[in-house]
């Protein structure tokens, strides 16, 4: 336990300064646009319905789903100025995330801008003209000071919509308070979950509170209040944002998909970095294709990946060579088309259909063609992504496979599920060590339906021929079997005794077979 | 001289508000405007500063146009006071009179004699009003701010619409008094808009009376008590008169 604590508290320098600055950032986007349409809206009263319908409508978007609609679109526009400009960006990290957010932040304070200021007493803003106010006078004067503290109230709704959403952003590489969270999640570590949900909750309070500060004096007309809240922020932001200085320079950035072997890997890889005096960064927990088109952009250097999920989503394949040749294949075909080098680990993280053994057995359930007979009155759970692969048509088609109901889940809940009989079946993956924890069945494949899945380390073109890179990670080639990659996950995964990724990448690194 | 010359006003709504009023107001005069609520004499005060625009017909002042202008610039030289008052709640006293001056660019030393000058002028000079909140101020003193700072650019000319309609009976009558007498100290020339026959005939050079959007009879208080234009004007002046009586009959039977 003390020890999930203290790696808790590690990392907290760089997810809080990370998550300080793309909620800033985005709150303050988020003002620069939101209050002159508020104020456009409220000269031109046919601009109100629909900035506040579209500002309710983003509002209405899931935080989550936001935050990820935000990098494809990104990709499209830098791919356009790219081939128009000559020039693209990183469209993964920071700017979805902040632009995403500033998105989100909008309602709030478009709405009481503009109830603050249609609210206003008409007698008043009749006064400011008779006195000889131009619109613009009578609006920085006396409009804009009166419906302050309406507007400060939706500032601060803002501000606590954006840090609370900002831990949603881990999922698009921005890292943030968030990264405790998946990550917790991913490794059934509670603690590490608790650990964000409070950092992040600590942190919109205290913003909350010091912007009720300045609400408050401007509700009360008292400056002071005001300066006082606006130079606590300051400091706070301030303080928040200070770790960030100072990774100036070249860093190779890892990049890892949302399960734990992923996390390990990507801590074993980094450490051998840092070893090799090469600055590195993480982009944690990215979704399953974002990390391959991350890799192609340039935004990460280093991913971990798995033949067969190469094979069918971005080469299109449906055949099957045999492992060797898909391997050979696949290291072709991405360093021609993407530049990018391949090294192989040495074991293989396969989907597999996988039951509880008992219940497999009383079935007389071995491999895929049983399962199907049975299949019609069973249930099968999986992972977000398994469904809607080209590998789960292949193999649906190639068995005949109509399940009665199909469930997914976060992958670890996934294993629980099978073994408490709430599904028959799972997609499971190989290297997991749960499978031999809560005693899984792994079916056979006869027809060869999935593709294999070689764990590989795709290196950027950026990086593929960095030789002192490429020396740095020589000694993870070939090196990692699949018993010793189960014993580590479950190291991570087990209730007892849990380690942290990084404790097991560690333990790993130790259990190189060179 | 401020000239009206077939003033009319047709709002958006196809409403008639002000119907072809043609109105001479000399220089010093002390004009009330008076009729019954919707009789049109507010929109017609309202377009002399052009807080209302006409639909025909136009304002002269001093022989120019209103419109040939810009507006900001004309309100600016036009005292305005409100039966709502308006102070801005956000300022202290001082710098609600401040404001049209500092909207000039007077200089700031200017600007603080004359805001002294005007709080003695409206007698509030004796007390520690000037760093008051309007919310920290009872009504009577509320308008005897707005008073002040309808003056505080020296204009000419003032435009007050209903100023005392909203304050106990005692505090109007003292403040009524003391605006025309302010007004006779500056040479001003002052139209004032009211529905209350006493208040005008107490206050007034000449009353105007309007009824749905037209003049009826413009004539001094006593032109107007010995010669109504017609039974609504007659009704009009009489309640004052009525009132008088019953007054007296009553103290007479106290």
């Amino acid at each position: 336990m003390n020890n999930l604590f203290s790696a808790g508290f590690a990392n907290l320098p760089d997810y809080l300064g990370q998550h300080v600055l793309v909620s800033v950032s985005a709150i303050l986007l988020g003002l620069a646009i939101s209050l002159p349409l508020a104020i456009l809206a409220y000269r031109v009263t046919w601009l109100r319905g629909p900035a506040l319908t579209v500002a309710s409508v983003v509002q209405t978007i899931p935080g989550l789903a936001l935050l990820a609609l935000f990098y494809p679109l990104l990709v499209i526009i830098s791919a356009f100025t790219t081939a128009t400009f000559g020039f693209g960006f990183r469209a993964l990290g920071f700017l979805p995330a902040m632009l995403a957010l500033a998105l989100y932040s909008m309602l709030p304070v478009l709405r009481n801008t503009i109830v603050g200021l249609t609210g206003l007493d008409p007698a008043i803003i009749r006064a400011a003209r008779a006195t000889g106010m131009t619109p613009m006078q009578s609006l920085w004067l006396v409009e804009l000071p009166l419906a302050a503290p309406v507007i400060m109230a939706g500032i601060r709704t803002a501000a606590v919509w954006v840090i609370g959403t900002a831990t949603l952003s881990t999922p698009i590489g921005q890292t943030s308070l968030g990264n405790y969270i998946f990550t917790g999640l991913q490794t059934e570590n509670w603690v590490l979950v608790l650990f964000g949900c409070i950092a992040a909750a600590v942190l919109a309070l205290l913003i909350d509170r010091l912007l009720a500060l300045a609400e408050d004096g401007f509700a009360k007309r008292q400056l002071w209040r005001q300066w006082w809240a606006l130079a606590a922020i300051v400091i706070v932001v301030g303080v928040s944002l200070f770790p960030l200085f100072g990774h100036a320079g070249e860093t190779v950035t890892v990049g890892t998909k949302s399960f734990d072997e992923q996390y390990i890997l990507g801590s074993l890889i980094q450490k051998r970095l840092n070893a090799a005096g090469i600055a590195s960064a993480r982009r944690d927990g990215l979704g399953s294709t974002v990390a391959f088109h991350a890799l192609t952009n340039g935004d990460i250097d280093i991913s971990i990946d798995y033949t067969g999920t190469i094979w069918t989503n971005e080469m299109k394949r449906t055949d099957q060579p045999g492992r060797a040749a898909v391997l050979a294949q696949m290291t072709a075909w991405l360093g021609k088309t993407y530049g990018i080098r391949v090294l192989p680990l040495g074991f293989e993280n396969a989907y597999a259909v996988a039951m509880r053994r008992d219940r497999a057995d009383d079935l007389h359930i071995d491999t895929l063609a049983d399962l199907a007979a049975h299949a019609g009155g069973m249930t099968i759970g999986g992972d977000y992504e398994i469904f809607s692969r080209p590998e789960w048509r292949a193999v649906t088609a190639a068995y005949g496979f109509k399940f009665a109901r199909q469930r997914q889940y976060q992958s670890d809940f996934m294993y629980r599920a099978v073994a408490s009989n709430d599904v028959d079946a799972i997609t499971a993956f190989s290297s997991d060590g749960r499978v031999a924890e809560y005693n899984l069945k792994l079916l056979g494949d006869p027809k060869g339906a999935f593709p294999p899945y070689d764990t590989v380390l795709l290196i950027s073109a950026k990086h593929a021929h960095d030789q002192k890179l490429l020396a740095a990670l020589k000694p993870l080639i070939g090196a990692i079997d699949l018993k010793t990659m189960q014993r580590a996950n479950l190291m991570v995964d087990r209730e007892k005794d849990k380690r942290t990724p990084e404790e097991t990448a560690d333990w790993l690194s130790s259990k190189l077979k060179h | 001289m401020i000239e009206l010359e077939h003033l009319s006003k047709t709002f958006g709504s196809g409403v008639s508000a002000v119907r072809d009023v043609s109105l001479r107001v000399a220089d010093g005069e002390f004009l009330v405007l008076i009729g019954e609520s919707g009789s049109g004499k507010t929109t017609t005060l309202n377009m002399i500063n052009r807080l209302v625009e006409p639909s025909s017909g136009r304002v002269l002042i001093d022989g120019a146009d209103v419109r040939s202008g810009d507006p900001v610039a004309l309100r600016r030289q036009i005292g305005f006071v409100f039966q709502e008052i308006g102070l801005f709640p956000h300022m202290p006293v001082a710098e609600n009179i401040a404001i049209t001056p500092k909207l000039l660019g007077w200089p700031l030393n200017e600007i603080d004699a004359r805001v002294h000058e005007l709080l003695s002028l409206v007698q509030l000079g004796n007390a520690d009003i000037a760093s008051r909140r309007p919310a920290q101020l009872s009504g009577g003193q509320r308008q005897r701010v707005g008073v002040a700072r309808a003056l505080a650019a020296r204009p000419k000319i003032m435009l007050m619409d209903e100023p005392f309609g909203a304050l106990d009976a005692l505090i109007r009558d003292e403040l009524a008094a003391d605006y025309r007498a302010i007004h006779d100290q500056l040479g001003l020339t002052t139209i004032l808009v009211t529905h209350d026959m006493t208040e005008a005939f107490l206050l007034a050079d000449r009353i105007a009376v309007m009824r749905e959007g037209e003049l009826l009879q413009v004539a001094t208080p006593r032109e107007l008590a010995a010669s109504p234009a017609d039974d609504f004007v007659r009704r009009l002046i009489e309640i004052p008169r009525r009132r008088a009586e019953k007054l007296a009959k009553a103290m007479q039977s106290a």
